[in-house]
């Protein structure tokens, strides 16, 4: 059995670690990159703005663009609801509610990481605290991940966990593509270049993009050589094997809702999902062509996000029909 | 010599008045003592950084990030012998037995008024009496399944009940959090010595809970008034270590008679609530109209016996001070037996010889409001002002039902970790009481700890700390 209200805090919990894990991943990424890139290309912290739908948020807190605000208001900022220390603060304030049904473990963990970051966050505008910062936040975030994983049942409760996570994993995947190979991309049908003819440190950014939704290995294990454009929006479109594939994350929602109860709005809305993902538009290497497909994309996973809203935890409302069925402990 | 030059005001539960460890404590103090001032402060450290990491916690109102405050607790335990514990157990069940049958008879016939042992207006006059519980038959005729007793001892060593906590006492989860951490720090102790577990609770109030359901198999709730409830930490450390289910107001949707619990398969029918809300929040139809913690239609699925309520609404008649002075009849009159745990003498203010000898003797004694809990409008007439007793002395002559006073009561003390060292700290001891099929008392119990020298208050909300209590089996 699970509570409806409880259900809400169980997938806001998995959306909320997942945002924790993706958001220091690529806060670090673009640390690392600044490595990477000689000092006279410009480095544009505020595409981390773009990644992460705060341009504006932003823009109403702070007077510069340089890296040490843009890391303050992702890392830091209390003020800002979704800064790092923000969104592991909304995770333990999800598990407060749901702790009674997780392992032990999970909450002491989430607990500990949220003690860390209250104390330690402020060091974001260091460089190489706040990479120590972000890889502690994705190890405490991996371990939690094998807490749930290895000693959770797989019933509802684990379900509807993962189903925040899955939702959300795909979620930030599409931003990324969106902003971070959009970036990169020309406008206008322009076939691929031949590598000869690229910048570069084009290889390093998509590299970088990879490893936003730490990818690169995964990848290279699949496709030899060079990084290609056309071939990285292929993999974290529409790879079935890569876990942080949207495509993938489609595949484990569709599977999660079938062991859930029935609720057709939920398995039609992860079916209008799965259609949009698989009709991509225009040409693969065509900036507004992806960003237009990630906007349909954005817009069904919005759809999706709401109906497992009122499908699951408005569910049992005094309205529907009291229906006795009697629960085995 | 973390002992030496230890001296405690009054009765001291370690050290005796010439200093020397207490027998049941022997093994303790001579541990304390060989691992020296600053182990024990680097001890005391690692305790509290893992009460801090696990998140034991109780919640405060507070802007910003997160609302608890860390538990307080000091790692130097109160030590029990088991002989004396076991002596308590008995009393404790024997108290909590009679108090049962007395709100029996309160919503019943009221015998006990008519044999003359407590007045009408006692009962029928009560805040906490409530009509819509008359006639009512609950499972095994117990109305109150879940006590937390306060005990303190005087200054010569008797351990006296100062109150009968009936409706939603909290601390028990404390109480098994204070023995893990213990058993971290000092787990070298617990192989010498025969320390008695205290972590069989959940499983006896799950078997207490699930003997009143009206239906095998029951779905069992911990009612809570949610995250922002100082106790909510215990509603749902126990929801989770009986494995039942977390229940808020809102979760819960009454239909002719019978409770649901809303979830994401729809409605599921709940048969048992272990409710951490107060009666008047309960059922906004039946009582505070206002109330969200509580769902339309509760009480009448208890009236109707489709739902099984612990502890039942009405608890809080028997749990007023002006009663808890007429428990050494209570228990004479139902049980035919004599107390096992002596009260603490009672003035009640409505009675005439009373009030006066109370109004006289205003600085030597503590008043106490008939009907509140948590330490709440108690004035400790050695410490209080001039204008402080003229102040409750206009009240209690005002409503003299509401007020009762007692002599100033010593309460022993328990070596306690300051800035100085050891030093002696006001202590009581809150056991938790269980009836239903059966019977069960905690081994020990939370033991609060006032924090300032000399002070009293022990309550948590207003700044006291706590210790694990060890009933220990010497084989004596």
């Amino acid at each position: 059995m699970l509570l409806a209200r409880t259900a809400n805090d169980l997938y806001w919990l998995g959306r909320h670690l997942e945002r924790a894990e993706g958001l220091a991943r690529i806060c670090a990424e673009h640390t690392n990159l600044l490595v990477d890139l000689p000092t006279d290309v410009e480095s544009d912290w505020t595409t981390l703005l773009a990644v992460t739908g705060t341009v504006a948020a932003f823009a109403d807190r702070y007077a510069g663009r340089g890296e040490a605000d843009v890391m303050t208001f992702l890392l830091a900022d209390i003020g800002n609801p979704t800064s790092l220390v923000r969104t592991v603060s909304s995770a333990r304030e999800n598990l407060r509610v749901c702790r009674q049904l997780l392992p032990v473990d999970a909450w002491e963990r989430v607990n500990r990481l949220h003690l860390r970051l209250v104390e330690g966050a402020g060091c974001a505008t260091s460089r190489s605290a706040r990479l120590e910062l972000c890889e502690e936040v994705v190890e405490a975030c991996q371990a939690l991940s094998g807490i749930l994983e290895t000693t959770m049942s797989r019933d509802d409760v684990w379900r509807v966990c993962q189903l925040g996570r899955q939702i959300e994993r795909a979620d930030l995947t599409t931003r990324v593509l969106d902003v971070r190979a959009g970036g990169l991309m020309r406008t206008g049908s322009v076939p691929s270049q031949p590598p000869a003819d690229r910048s570069p440190y084009e290889e390093v950014r998509w590299l970088g993009v990879l490893r936003s939704v730490a990818g690169q290995h995964t990848y290279h294990r699949q496709h030899r050589g060079a990084v290609e454009a056309a071939r990285v929006v292929d993999f974290l479109l529409g790879d079935a094997s890569f876990p942080r594939s949207v495509l993938h994350c489609v595949d484990e929602m569709e599977a999660l809702v079938a062991e859930l109860p029935v609720r057709t709005t939920v398995t039609g809305a992860c079916r209008g999902l799965r259609s949009v993902l698989r009709h991509r538009r225009g040409t693969a290497m065509d900036a507004q062509d992806l960003h237009r497909h990630v906007d349909d994309l954005q817009v069904a996973l919005a759809a999706l996000h709401h109906v497992i809203g009122t499908a699951y935890f408005e569910a049992g409302h005094p309205a529907g029909a009291a229906r006795t069925r009697s629960v085995a402990r | 010599m973390t002992f030496e030059g230890y001296r405690s005001p009054t009765y001291d539960e370690l050290i005796d008045e010439r200093g020397r460890p207490r027998p049941v404590a022997a093994e303790l103090v001579a541990h304390l003592e060989a691992i020296g001032p600053t182990e024990l402060a680097a001890r005391q450290a690692a305790a509290q950084a893992s009460i801090e990491a696990a998140g034991i916690s109780f919640t405060v109102y507070q802007e910003g990030l997160g609302i608890d405050r860390v538990w307080p607790f000091d790692v130097v335990p109160r030590v029990i012998p088991r002989r004396e514990w076991d002596r308590i157990e008995v009393g404790l069940v024997q108290r909590l037995t009679a108090l049962n049958h007395f709100i029996g008879d309160v919503y019943g016939d009221q015998r006990i008024v008519e044999a003359g042992i407590v007045p009408s207006e006692l009962v029928n006059g009560s805040r906490g009496y409530l009509d819509v519980c008359e006639g009512a038959k609950p499972a095994h005729g117990v109305w109150a399944h879940i006590c937390g007793s306060d005990l303190v001892r005087d200054r010569d060593g008797t351990m006296y009940v100062l109150e009968d906590n009936l409706r939603v006492p909290s601390g028990v989860s404390y109480l098994i959090e204070n023995r893990t951490v213990t058993k971290r720090v000092f787990a070298e102790l617990f192989a010498h010595q025969s320390i008695l577990p205290v972590d069989a609770y959940p499983e006896r109030l799950l078997r207490i809970l699930a003997s009143l359901s009206p239906r095998p198999d029951p779905t069992i709730g911990v009612l809570t008034p949610g995250v922002y409830n100082s106790a909510y930490f215990e509603h749902s450390y126990l929801a989770r270590t009986m494995g039942v289910e977390l229940v808020e107001g809102s979760d819960l949707v009454v239909e002719d008679d019978v409770a649901y619990l809303r979830t994401i398969d729809g409605p599921v029918r709940v048969d048992v609530l272990y409710r951490r809300v107060d009666d008047a929040f309960l059922d906004p139809e039946v009582l505070r109209p206002d109330s969200v913690l509580g769902a339309p239609g509760l009480i009448s699925a208890w009236r109707a016996g489709n739902l099984a309520i612990a502890n039942a609404p009405g608890t809080g008649v028997a749990d007023d001070k002006v009663v808890y002075s007429y428990v050494p009849d209570i228990i004479r009159y139902y049980l035919g037996e004599e107390p096992l745990l002596p009260n603490i003498p009672t003035y009640r203010c409505v009675d005439d010889d009373d009030r006066r000898y109370v109004l006289q003797h205003l600085p030597e004694l503590v008043v106490k409001p008939a009907n509140e809990s948590g330490g709440y409008g108690i004035v400790v007439g050695p410490a209080a002002s001039k204008g402080e007793l003229e102040a409750i002395a206009e009240r209690i002559t005002a409503e003299p039902r509401n007020w009762v006073a007692q002599p100033t009561i010593g309460l022993s003390t328990v070596p306690t970790i300051c800035d100085e060292g050891l030093r002696p700290r006001h202590v009581d001891l809150r056991p938790f009481t269980l009836l239903g099929g059966d019977s069960y008392v905690t081994c020990g119990g939370l033991t609060r700890v006032a924090r300032n020298e000399g002070s009293l208050v022990v309550n948590s909300s207003q700044g006291g700390g706590s210790k694990d209590t060890w009933v220990v089996d010497t084989g004596a």
